[in-house]
């Protein structure tokens, strides 16, 4: 192969991976990734007033919390929690998306593998969206409002 | 276009400093190939796993064996890589052994962005020809020189394309009225609504969310750096700039936002920090008026 043919075919590749990669965010693929190329679409837009699905959990055996605890603060119990919050984070928002969306069958997806994949007691939890500020939220959990969007009990596994 | 410096590819010089960059390349594989192996797999116990196209084979092996497999490949491809990167089956294996990794980590709902770099390298430098001991061959040189600079392109146009949606965005919220990057706010923003995902926040993350002026520079460099990241291709007086700016944004994800991105700083310290492409050394005044945007300043005023 020449010379030539090598720098047409960078040229080529570099342009492709490109298009590809733009197109991965956009169009045809929601998801940012066309494996194995990624958009590259990290932090693109400034966080302002958000929405976030978030679990609150009521019950652990025979441990009961009134309030309720959010499950990101359960890593005592929870000792999946360490391996990926990203991971349990965004099983939960797409949990939350599909129940707001009315798409039942991805929420019950989504559901049996959050709490086959998080979950190990016997659980009594609440799915809830919580309206905030992020700055406000990350300092003291203040949050603008909270709506239930159901409670849910996990037996023995 | 009287910018940009396409280099000379038949340069000798150029040639040598290269295929010592691609030996340390290899060698920083098996090192970091090593590290992936003992902080990833040995403790790998996530059940979430649904497993890419290229774990195809895995489907009659259990989690646990796909596991340990593709931690063999990794092995194995970073060892042959390293003792035989002269060769190219060496550096095909190589890049076999990152391709199972990376599709194993990024069969877990998301992408894992940190060794993409990887992938995408190992890919291209399976296409260097085989030049040890015929150096004097142009054609082969000239194609062991544009193998090299293409990596650093890609490396540096995966960067322009993060600044690019970065820019997009900005557009994007002042057309909706939302608070943008042009907001002194934004770093605070960013890292606190990344802090709340997270039980351990960066360990400078309060002291920017309390301190947003501090950080709003950061962003703008970041962002500025990232967009332009291709176009320090044709400077290779820049490069070194180009490496240690984006290094700096690596450090400031983990300090900031408890992101490490460790594997991508090893390949930018390879291809950026002794750029085979840079001429002799200029002034720091020197080299700062040829910086994207500012140049533009200094063109109009000779």
């Amino acid at each position: 192969m020449s010379f030539k043919f090598y720098k047409k075919t960078l040229l080529v590749v570099l342009v492709l991976y490109f298009a590809l990669g733009m197109l991965s965010e956009t169009s045809f693929n929601k998801s940012g990734e066309h494996y194995p190329v990624f958009s590259w679409a990290l932090f693109g837009k400034v966080p302002n007033e958000r929405h976030k699905f978030t679990v609150k959990i009521y019950k652990i055996g025979d441990e009961q919390f009134t309030n309720g605890i959010p499950f990101k603060d359960g890593k005592g119990y929870f000792s999946t929690i360490n391996q990926s919050p990203s991971g349990y984070e965004q099983m939960i928002q797409v949990m939350g998306s599909a129940f707001v969306g009315d798409d039942h069958e991805k929420f019950e997806e989504t559901r049996n593998m959050f709490e086959m994949n998080f979950i190990k007691y016997p659980v009594e939890y609440e799915l809830v969206r919580h309206t905030f500020d992020p700055i406000p939220y990350f300092r003291s959990g203040t949050i603008k409002s909270e709506e239930s969007l159901g409670f849910y009990s996990v037996l023995e596994q | 276009m009287k910018y940009l410096k396409i280099p000379n590819f038949a340069d000798k010089n150029i040639l040598a400093k290269s295929q010592a960059l691609v030996k340390w390349f290899y060698f920083s594989y098996l090192f970091l190939a090593i590290s992936l192996f003992e902080s990833k797999l040995l403790f790998l116990d996530r059940m979430n796993f649904d497993p890419l196209w290229p774990l195809w084979w895995s489907k009659p092996l259990s989690n646990h064996e796909t596991f340990i497999v593709v931690g063999m490949i990794l092995l194995i491809g970073a060892f042959l890589g390293a003792l035989f990167y002269k060769k190219r089956w060496a550096r095909f294996l190589a890049f076999l052994s990152i391709f199972q990794y990376h599709a194993l980590e990024s069969s877990f709902g998301q992408p894992h962005h940190q060794t993409y770099l990887w992938l995408y390298i190992c890919l291209f430098l399976i296409f260097l020809p085989n030049i040890w001991g015929k150096e004097d061959n142009e054609e082969e040189r000239k194609k062991f020189n544009l193998v090299f600079w293409g990596s650093q392109a890609m490396i540096l146009l995966t960067y322009s394309m993060s600044g690019l949606w970065k820019i997009f965005g900005m557009f994007s919220q002042l057309s909706q009225g939302e608070i943008s990057i042009l907001s002194p706010n934004s770093m605070a923003l960013h890292i606190a609504d990344w802090g709340i995902n997270f039980q351990t926040p960066g360990v400078f993350a309060h002291f920017i969310v309390d301190n947003p002026i501090i950080g709003w520079p950061m962003l703008l460099f970041a962002t500025y750096v990232q967009l332009f990241a291709l176009y320090f291709l044709f400077k290779p007086n820049l490069h070194k700039f180009v490496g240690l700016s984006l290094i700096a944004f690596h450090l400031g994800t983990l300090l900031f936002m408890q992101i490490t991105f460790i594997q991508p700083i090893l390949i930018l310290i390879v291809f950026f920090f002794d750029s085979p492409f840079k001429k002799e050394r200029g002034s720091l005044w020197g080299d700062f008026k040829t910086l994207p945007i500012i140049e533009l300043f200094f063109k109009k005023a000779t």
